[in-house]
């Protein structure tokens, strides 16, 4: 099991965003959490990634117990994430965003980079080779060095997408990939996801594209105010009727 | 790049003719020009670099002055041996003082900032300990001497200063070039992508603190020896101001517009001396006219200059 959430709860101000959420995601599997708006889909995302500390329960990642760890903890532990409403480092270049995956690799200490030890320079030419790489791999090498705030939408959907794979995660998390994203871009988009999971990394993504959903995904989990009502392939979800009723309402 | 360093080489081949051409006045203020660079160098690393709106900076400057003026009127230490000291010193006070101030946001942070200046004034000030010498400050402080040469001429000082200058400016391009300087630019840009990569956001913060008052402390202790005094009034809110706004109207994270930066808030104001303290009107309309005219500094910062292995074909 790669994760693990164990009555998982997160309220705010008594508001209840998650409520004793509990699931597993294999290893190397797309799996799609669905759920109407307010769901408490994304609370979950910041849950696991460390934005936010749960208030009870325990999420284990990889067998290690992560319930509450710092967010730059995590990450060094192989989860990397996309935003929903993109995060990116807009005044830089997409070399330099996507080098921000690279931080937990590069060996350099603060002191190499002060005074540019050997150490320095073999550490910075290893990295930013990498950084060449999934600049390659997302076919984004016309725009190495161009600055990612003046960039279209879908461009810096995909820097993104390249900024986690470049800390070569084991569980990458997308948040809604492919909001915003013309038809053309959406498919880009599910190829990508496959050839993502072939490199052997386990995908955990929020979409609201139901057919692109239950295309890609191997299992869904589905939410509705903070509780999970189902979870299963997604021929079982389509005619689940609890999920139906969430997402059409009751007659 | 090759363009930028024939620049830099151009800007210290005039700085090296330079006071073999001015009156002693004019030197005066060309070795606090290369002091001054190093402060609001230092005080880019906390505030242009990881965006923390550092008001206080001055404090770390005076540390370092008066921690050379102590050490070496008080206890005889010469004053080569108090610069590692003012360093680490004032490094050391940079971590303790922001420590559990490094969570607060913009405005908050800056207005705590401002508190530390003035704890520190008024410290100077009520000569605390009985070592600073309340408002008027110490006197006679020593020169230098490096390999047997004493540095105690008013031009020694000045080279001396502007070697100073240059080994600041070469720590902040390796800064920049490397994982610490995107870890702050990171920061600054955005928090939460940061920390969601693995920058642990509490270390480099606090450690862009400790760079940026050890730096400002090597100034001081320099400042200290150019005047052979120190007096409370050189380190306190308004002179931060000053530092504050010349990383801003110079171009945050931009060396070479930090340099100019400095150039138009005390070099600039200098021409109109005649004028008197009226002369300060300059310093205001520069501030008015670089914020409306252009916001991010008169000479920015530029991403994306990346090693040229990044574009070979491979």
């Amino acid at each position: 099991m790669l994760l693990q959430l164990n009555n998982v709860l997160k309220t705010f101000g008594g508001i209840v965003a998650i409520n004793n959420l509990n699931f597993e995601i294999k290893e190397n599997q797309i799996v799609g959490l669905i759920g109407p708006n307010g769901a408490g889909k994304t609370t979950v995302f910041n849950c696991i990634t460390g934005i936010y500390k749960p208030d009870k329960g325990s999420v284990y990642f990889n067998g290690k117990d992560i319930t509450g760890l710092k967010p730059h903890i995590i990450s060094k532990l192989g989860i990397a994430r996309t935003f929903q409403n993109i995060r990116l480092f807009p005044s830089m270049s997409v070399a330099e965003n996507i080098m921000a995956g690279r931080h937990a690799k590069c060996r350099q200490t603060w002191f190499d980079s002060l005074i540019r030890t050997p150490k320095y320079f073999r550490d910075e030419k290893e990295n930013w080779l990498k950084v060449k790489y999934f600049i390659g791999l997302l076919n984004l090498s016309e725009y190495t060095s161009a600055i990612v705030g003046s960039l279209p939408y879908g461009i810096q959907r995909k820097i993104e997408i390249a900024r986690a794979l470049a800390s070569e995660p084991k569980l990458l998390i997308l948040d809604e990939p492919a909001a915003g994203l013309n038809n053309k871009e959406t498919q880009e988009l599910v190829d990508l996801i496959y050839q993502i999971k072939d490199m052997g990394i386990t995908i955990l993504l929020i979409e609201h594209d139901m057919d692109m959903m239950m295309s890609l995904a191997e299992y869904i989990i589905v939410m509705n105010f903070g509780e999970k009502i189902a979870e299963g392939i997604p021929k079982d979800i389509q005619s689940n009727p609890q999920v139906i009723e969430a997402y059409l309402g009751s007659e | 790049m090759k363009k930028n360093f024939v620049w830099y080489g151009v800007f210290f081949a005039i700085a090296i003719i330079y006071p073999h051409f001015v009156d002693p006045s004019w030197v005066d203020i060309g070795t606090t020009f290369a002091l001054y660079s190093v402060v609001a160098l230092s005080q880019d690393i906390v505030l242009g670099k990881a965006g923390m709106f550092d008001m206080g900076h001055a404090t770390f400057f005076g540390i370092g002055a008066y921690t050379a003026a102590i050490l070496n009127t008080t206890y005889n230490i010469p004053i080569m041996y108090t610069i590692p000291i003012a360093i680490a010193l004032s490094a050391l006070f940079g971590i303790i003082i922001s420590w559990p101030i490094i969570h607060l946001r913009g405005d908050y942070l800056l207005v705590a900032t401002i508190g530390f200046n003035i704890i520190f004034y008024q410290a100077l000030q009520n000569n605390v300990f009985g070592l600073t010498g309340g408002p008027n400050g110490i006197f006679g402080i020593g020169t230098p001497v490096i390999f047997g040469i004493n540095i105690a001429s008013q031009k020694a000082i000045y080279y001396f200063a502007w070697f100073i200058l240059l080994i600041t400016m070469l720590i902040i391009y390796n800064i920049d070039k490397s994982k610490l300087g995107r870890a702050f630019h990171y920061l600054r840009e955005s928090e939460v992508a940061a920390e969601s990569f693995g920058v642990n956001k509490r270390f480099y913060k606090v450690l862009a603190f400790a760079l940026g008052a050890g730096l400002a402390s090597l100034a001081g202790v320099i400042f200290a020896v150019q005047y052979a005094a120190v007096s409370p009034q050189t380190f306190n809110f308004t002179q931060s101001v000053l530092f504050f706004t010349i990383v801003i109207v110079g171009g945050p994270s931009s060396i070479p517009g930090i340099l100019l930066g400095t150039f138009v808030m005390f070099v600039v104001p200098q021409f109109f001396r005649e004028f008197a303290t009226a002369r300060y009107f300059v310093f205001g309309i520069a501030m008015i006219l670089t914020m409306i005219l252009r916001p991010q500094g008169i000479c920015p910062a530029r991403f994306g200059k990346l090693p040229k292995y990044i574009f070979k074909e491979s």
